[in-house]
Parts: structure tokens; sequence; C-alpha cells
């Protein structure tokens, strides 16, 4: 599978170091990416990577030493904060623990970046109210619409999330290890989720994952990351059956020992 | 001599008008205490929390000259902070005796100590939510107003109730400087006049107060957290 024309993401010569008194770590280290719109893109790596630190930098969360980072062509490196507010009503996020507000109901949940956005896009009530409905019925959590997160199952809290992140109709969604904290059938019932608003909507979808099969479910492309770079990127077949660098390599060898993936055909 | 307690004879038509007067005056420095102290200690909390290491408007320096100061004044025994502070009880309220001259130096208590409170429970905030409000666009500000103190709120009502009862504790000191209330009544009539009766009476309708108080935060927090 081929990465489409149009960049909705770009990375180029992209570092980022953390500073502490004692001492530093380069999070991420020279990356060059182009992710093209409408794709689902995974990322893979061992635990301090630098994956969660690399799509930070795409909504800003973080901010990149030196390098571009390109949201639909405009780099938001240097962006005010009024700026950055535009670039994430256009990026929504997953958490891996939902990080909904239990103060709020779920209603209220989904309304909150409404809201945000509102004084700058002038949405009615009555609109953002339609559009709540709308996308708690998209997530089938209608009848929850008054309840408190608290209530929830953990399935229905990240469909919450989902919901959120898609409130204001972004063109990417970034998913940290959405799936982590969920049992198999759900993390399925959620990837499928994922898969229907893509192709629905044509919203690219940056996810990190610990999970090949995740990979192999709804991915287009996967990059491997290690010690802040990107070893590799390729396709899930390319990848698990044919890796070239060293962590990729043993990636691999881990994916086969937990998942025993290899033996599922593609 | 302890019979001699007993023996006192309680004048009725003196104490009740008085007693009702000096509950009275402790619901008024108390609920007065409570609001300004309790509004000018949640921003001061808010300020102290967001000003912290890696907090919303980080800026260690600040922060530390801030908390410097809460630590300062608050260690002080009340009684004795009174009277240190009576010029500027003199220059605000325009006489260092009575009610009102009692609710200001309680004010600056009630806001050390409300402060600290608030203070700790943001601490609590999981950073999480924080992150998915700026993920989302939102600003500082509103992350504060509209994420994190919400979030905070049950543990801050029970916060709120232990406050209450410290500033009972100190309306009675008040009492000393002209201050009024139930704790100069049980002194006046109970401990003065070898009369304990009236001195239990004080005790049971202040301990009737902080009971309600107590219970009714506490049920207001257990609604709010066991939010369906
Ligand atoms: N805010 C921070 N301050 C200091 N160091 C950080 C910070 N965030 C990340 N790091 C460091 O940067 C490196 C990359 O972290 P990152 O969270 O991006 O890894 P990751 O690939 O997402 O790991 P995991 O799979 O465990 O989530 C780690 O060594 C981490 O300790
Ligand atoms: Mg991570």
């Amino acid at each position: 599978m081929k990465k489409p024309k149009n960049n909705i993401v770009e990375f180029k010569n992209v570092s980022k170091e953390f500073t502490s008194k004692k001492n530093r770590r380069l999070a991420v280290k020279d990356v060059t990416l182009e992710i093209g719109q409408g794709e689902i893109f995974g990322i893979v790596g061992r635990s301090g990577a630098g994956k969660s630190t690399l799509i930070r930098l795409i909504n800003g969360l973080e901010k990149a030493d030196c390098g571009q980072v390109l949201v639909a062509g405009q780099n938001i490196v240097n962006l005010n904060y009024n700026g950055l507010k535009q670039i994430r009503k256009n990026i929504g996020f997953v958490f891996q623990h939902f990080n909904l507000f239990n103060s709020k109901t779920v209603y209220r949940n989904i309304e909150y970046p409404l809201k945000i956005a509102d004084k700058s896009s002038k949405i009615s009530s009555d609109d953002r109210k339609s559009r709540v409905l709308q996308l708690l019925d998209y997530v089938g959590l209608k009848e929850y619409a008054n309840c408190h997160p608290n209530s929830l199952s953990g399935g229905q809290k990240q469909r919450v999330g989902i919901a959120r992140a898609l409130a204001t109709n972004p063109q990417v969604l970034l998913a940290d290890e959405a799936t982590s904290a969920l049992d198999p059938e759900t993390t399925v019932e959620i990837m499928k989720l994922l898969k229907k608003i893509n192709r629905e909507f044509g919203i690219t979808i940056i996810l990190i994952t610990h999970t090949i099969s995740i990979v192999r479910l709804i991915c287009q492309r996967v990059a491997i990351m290690s010690g802040g770079e990107i070893v590799e990127i390729d396709t899930y077949k390319n990848i698990f059956f044919n890796p070239k660098s060293q962590a990729g390599k043993s990636l691999v060898s881990t994916f086969r020992i937990l998942e025993g993936t290899g033996a599922v055909r593609v | 001599m302890f019979n001699l307690f007993w023996q006192t004879k309680t004048n009725w038509s003196i104490i009740t008008p008085a007693l009702f007067k000096a509950i009275s005056e402790t619901l008024y420095m108390v609920s007065l205490t409570l609001g300004l102290g309790g509004l000018f200690g949640l921003i001061l909390g808010c300020i102290l929390w967001s000003t912290r290491k890696d907090s919303l408007f980080s800026h260690p320096v600040f922060y530390k000259i801030l908390e410097f100061l809460v630590n300062l004044i608050r260690p002080i025994p009340f009684i004795i902070f009174l009277s240190a502070i009576q010029p500027a009880t003199i220059a605000v309220v325009g006489t260092s005796l009575g009610t009102n001259a009692a609710i200001f130096p309680m004010v600056i208590f009630c806001t050390m100590a409300t402060s600290r409170i608030v203070e700790q429970s943001l601490i609590n905030v999981d950073y999480g939510i924080i992150e998915a409000s700026f993920a989302m666009g939102a600003s500082r500000l509103r992350t504060l107003f509209q994420v994190v103190i919400p979030e905070v709120l049950p543990p801050l009502i029970l916060g709120y109730a232990f406050i209450f009862i410290a500033i009972m504790d100190m309306s009675a000191m008040a009492g000393t400087i002209g201050g009024g209330g139930l704790g100069d009544f049980a002194i006046q009539y109970g401990y003065n006049k070898f009369n304990p009766l009236i001195t239990w009476i004080s005790v049971a309708i202040i301990l009737i107060i902080v009971q309600f108080v107590q219970q009714f935060a506490n049920f207001l927090a257990k609604k709010l957290l066991r939010r369906s």
C-alpha cells in the first residue's frame, strides 16, 4: 500500500530534547516523516522510544527544539496560543486512560471542545446540541448522555473519548495507546469504530500501539521507533515478515512469541 | 466547693436574650469569615497551585515567596495574631474592638488556611484531564475554572467543612477583644459566674452548629462523588 499523495502531517528533521537538572534526554531525534491524508498510520516501538513525544509534537503539546512540524501545510512549531487553538481544533486526541472529566456528564464532556471552539466559529447552542447528540448516536451511547463517566465501562469511556475527539470535525485523530486499558473484544470494537471513522469521514488516524494485531487490523503503514528515531516505515506485511532494522527484528520476534500473529494469513 | 456551682441561680430573663445575641454574633462572624476568607483562600490556593513547578502558570520563584508568606502566618497562635495585627485592624476597620474588628484577623487567618487546603486538593488532580483540555485547545484559565476546580469539588467541600470548624474556634477567641459570640458568652456567664450549665449550653450549641455543617458537607460531597 502506497502513501496517499497529499500530506496532512509532515515532520522535517524534528528533534525534541527533555532537560532536567540531572540529565538530558533526546526523546525525538531528527525525525523526518510524511503522513498522507486519510491514512491510518501506526507507530510501534519499545517503551521510552519516543512515540508519545512524537505525536504530542503534532498538536503542540510538546514543542520541537528544531525542525518543522507541518499540519495541513502549516508549520505549527512557533505558533502562539491562538494559532495552536485553531490547529488543535483540527486534531482530535484519544488517550490511553480516557482522561474524561468525571465532574461533567457524558453530554458535557463532548460539548466541551465545541464550547472552546465556539468563540471563533459562532456555533449556536442548538447546533451544538444536535452535534453532541449526533456524536453520541454515532458511538452508540445515546442513552448515556446524562451519565457521568464514572458509571461507564472502559469501552464506553473510550467511545466517549472518541466522540469528544471528533466533536470539532478534525482532519486528524491521534490515539496514544487508546486500547491498552481495554480487553481484547472491546479493543476490536474500538478499532472497528476507528476504521469506520476513517472510512466515512476520511479522517487521518495516527495511532500508537504495543499490539501488532492492531496494526494488522487497521494500519496501512507502520513506523518503528527506537531511541527517538524512526528506524523503519513500511506496511504491516513487509515489517512483520521482513523486518530490516534491528529494532524491527527484535520487536517482531517478541510479537511472534506474545501474539503468534505469524500464523494468521494476511 | 463543687456544690457551689450548682447553687448558682441561673437568671434566665437575662441569660436568654444574651444567649440569642451570642448565637447571632457567632453566626455573623463565622459566616462572614467563611465567605470572605473562603473566597480569598480559594483564589490564593489556585494561585499557589498553578504557580508550582510544571503547573498551569509555573513560576517557582513567585511560588516560593507566596508559600513562605503563607507558612509564616499560619503557625502563629490565633490569639497572639489577633493582637499582633491590631494596628492593621485599626487601619482597615477603624477600631480594634467589637465584632467587625474580630472579623478582620479571622478573614486573614482563614484565607491562609483555606489556601493550603485548596492547594492540596488541586495537587491531587490527574494531569491527564488537564492535558486533555489543552489538547482540545482550551486556555489555561478555562482549564482551571472549567476542568480542574469542578474536578476537585468534593474534597474542596470537605476541606471547607474543616475550615468551618477552625473558624468556630477562632470566633470563640475573638470574644476576648469584644467580638462577642458564644465563646465570650460562655466565659462571661459561665466561667466567671461559676455557672457550668451556661458553659455547657454554649458547648451544646456549638456542637449542634458544627455537626449540622459537617453532615451537610458530607452529604454534598458524597452526592457529587457518586455522580452517576
Ligand atoms: N515531560 C518529560 N520530561 C522529561 N522526560 C520525558 C518527558 N516526556 C518523555 N520523556 C522521556 O522521553 C523519552 C520518550 O518518552 P515517550 O513517552 O515519548 O516514550 P513512549 O515511546 O511513548 O513510551 P511508552 O511506550 O512507555 O509510552 C523517555 O525516555 C522519557 O523518559
Ligand atoms: Mg507513550
